[in-house]
């Protein structure tokens, strides 16, 4: 695979992490658990 | 602008897009929180508006991003992510109501508030859209009927999520968010206005006229075109354009690419298409002075887009067009740079381009590697696929200094960067380009 096809494969995968942590976080502070 | 400068505001501008709103509402005074759950799918509900929105950006075709990624790989990242999306947009009902199964009552649609009903319905669009989309070759549906059936769902997806969104009216009552949703709708809309209307008014101002239709081996078609009262398009050899016989209006278009000499300064472009389908069948009954439509140029598959000590061409079949424009290209600018070409073809007979890739190899510092599926009888040279024993027996020692240009079919890129792994090719020194797309 190229490197192009890899960094996008990435930008997917950091994506979706990023968008479950941000989740979570929001749920903790705003039920103070954070 | 330099391409790593690009590329790096492409993904700014990325992330602000979909995690922005999100961020700010965190860091920003907000109405009382509540259950964890409800906020985990309240928080999920956001991300996957901001995603379903920013699905429209990257098969806009804005220069913008098509010169920061190649076009397929913008295609690949909307698959990919529009699947995410939309499992996280199903998430956001299906914790709430885990949560509180007394919601599951907003499922009635003649009941339940306006709200709940846009909720649903786009929820509908949402499975439609996949479901018309991973299986449109299986449901037969052709590409530009499935196109408007897309385009309609994804504007109703869109549309009632953005609805049910202000409508609820919880953490939206907030007065920025308010104002960056509304400028992330302008977004969105600017860029379908771009698509729907703009962009087919500037190719019906600059229409192309058929040339020059020449037979090719392998039943391909030499498709030469002459801009119709304007200047014509610079390229860069390698690229590709839609193409189009009808009213762009239509989105009844085909991605070729240039297989022409891009510093040609006669303005002519060429195509070089197979006949495959629909579209391609049709070429060799194209009349001379036929208006075609270009949409153009696009993709990074070129050796002036990257720094090219030597390189390396793998093509299969028609994939040997973008490739062929490269060659010419080199070759008339008297460029003596190593060069090394596997062009796998089924048989002798539909080698493509095969009496001038030898007068090609004789300007060009060039090697090249015919491989042959079924050789003729008292073949010498190398036969069934472009294998890493093959690529082994041609390439210099320092070929891991190279850069390597494939294009051809999914599955003949898949084994040769199979091969690219056992020969422990550097991923950053390989660009490939594949057929399909949409």
């Amino acid at each position: 695979m190229d490197i192009q096809h890899i960094a996008q494969r990435w930008l997917i995968i950091i994506t979706v992490l990023l968008c479950v942590i941000l989740a979570l976080v929001f749920a903790a502070i705003q039920t103070g658990l954070l | 602008m330099k391409k790593k400068t690009q590329t790096f505001l492409w993904l700014v501008f990325y992330f602000l897009l979909v995690f922005l709103p999100l961020v700010l509402l965190m860091i920003l005074p907000r109405p009382e929180g509540r259950e964890f759950l409800r906020e985990v799918s309240v928080s999920l509900g956001f991300l996957a508006m901001a995603l379903l929105g920013l699905q429209t950006i990257p098969t806009s075709r804005l220069k913008f991003f098509t010169k920061a990624f190649p076009m397929d790989t913008l295609y690949t990242f909307h698959h990919g992510l529009s699947i995410f999306t939309f499992l996280i947009a199903l998430a956001h009902p299906v914790l709430l109501f885990i949560n509180n199964p007394e919601t599951l009552r907003l499922l009635n649609l003649i009941q339940a508030p306006w709200r709940a009903r846009a909720a649903v319905i786009s929820i509908v669009a949402m499975i439609l859209l996949v479901i018309s989309s991973v299986w449109r070759e299986m449901m037969k549906l052709k590409y530009d009927v499935w196109r408007w059936i897309h385009d309609g769902l994804s504007f109703l997806a869109i549309g009632l999520a953005l609805y049910h969104m202000f409508k609820v009216n919880y953490y939206m009552s907030l007065t920025h968010q308010k104002i960056i949703w509304l400028t992330l709708t302008g977004i969105w809309t600017a860029i379908i206005l771009y698509i729907r209307v703009v962009r087919p008014i500037i190719l019906i101002k600059k229409p192309y006229k058929v040339a020059r239709l020449e037979e090719e081996r392998g039943q391909c078609w030499s498709l030469y075109l002459e801009p119709d009262g304007h200047e014509g398009m610079d390229f860069e050899a390698g690229q590709f354009a839609w193409l189009t016989a009808e009213s762009p209006f239509i989105f009844r278009e085909n991605p070729f690419s240039f297989s022409t000499n891009a510093d040609h300064d006669d303005r002519y472009i060429g195509f070089t298409i197979k006949e495959l389908g629909d579209f391609t069948n049709q070429i060799k009954h194209l009349e001379m002075g036929q208006t075609i439509y270009v949409d153009g140029p696009y993709g990074t598959f070129s050796m002036d887009e990257h720094e090219c000590k030597k390189m390396v061409f793998i093509a299969g079949g028609i994939g040997s067009a973008p490739i062929m424009s490269m060659l010419r290209t080199l070759a008339d600018r008297g460029d003596q740079r190593p060069i090394i070409f596997f062009y796998g073809n089924p048989t002798w007979d539909t080698v493509i381009y095969r009496e001038e890739l030898d007068t090609l190899e004789e300007k060009l510092d060039m090697n090249l590697v015919h491989v042959l599926e079924k050789p003729p009888e008292n073949w010498e040279g190398e036969s069934g696929f472009i294998t890493t024993e093959i690529m082994r027996r041609h390439l210099p020692q320092d070929y891991r200094a190279a850069i390597f240009f494939i294009c051809g079919p999914l599955p003949m890129i898949k084994a040769v960067e199979g091969c690219f792994k056992e020969l422990d090719v550097p991923p950053t020194h390989v660009f490939s380009e594949q057929y399909e797309m949409a």
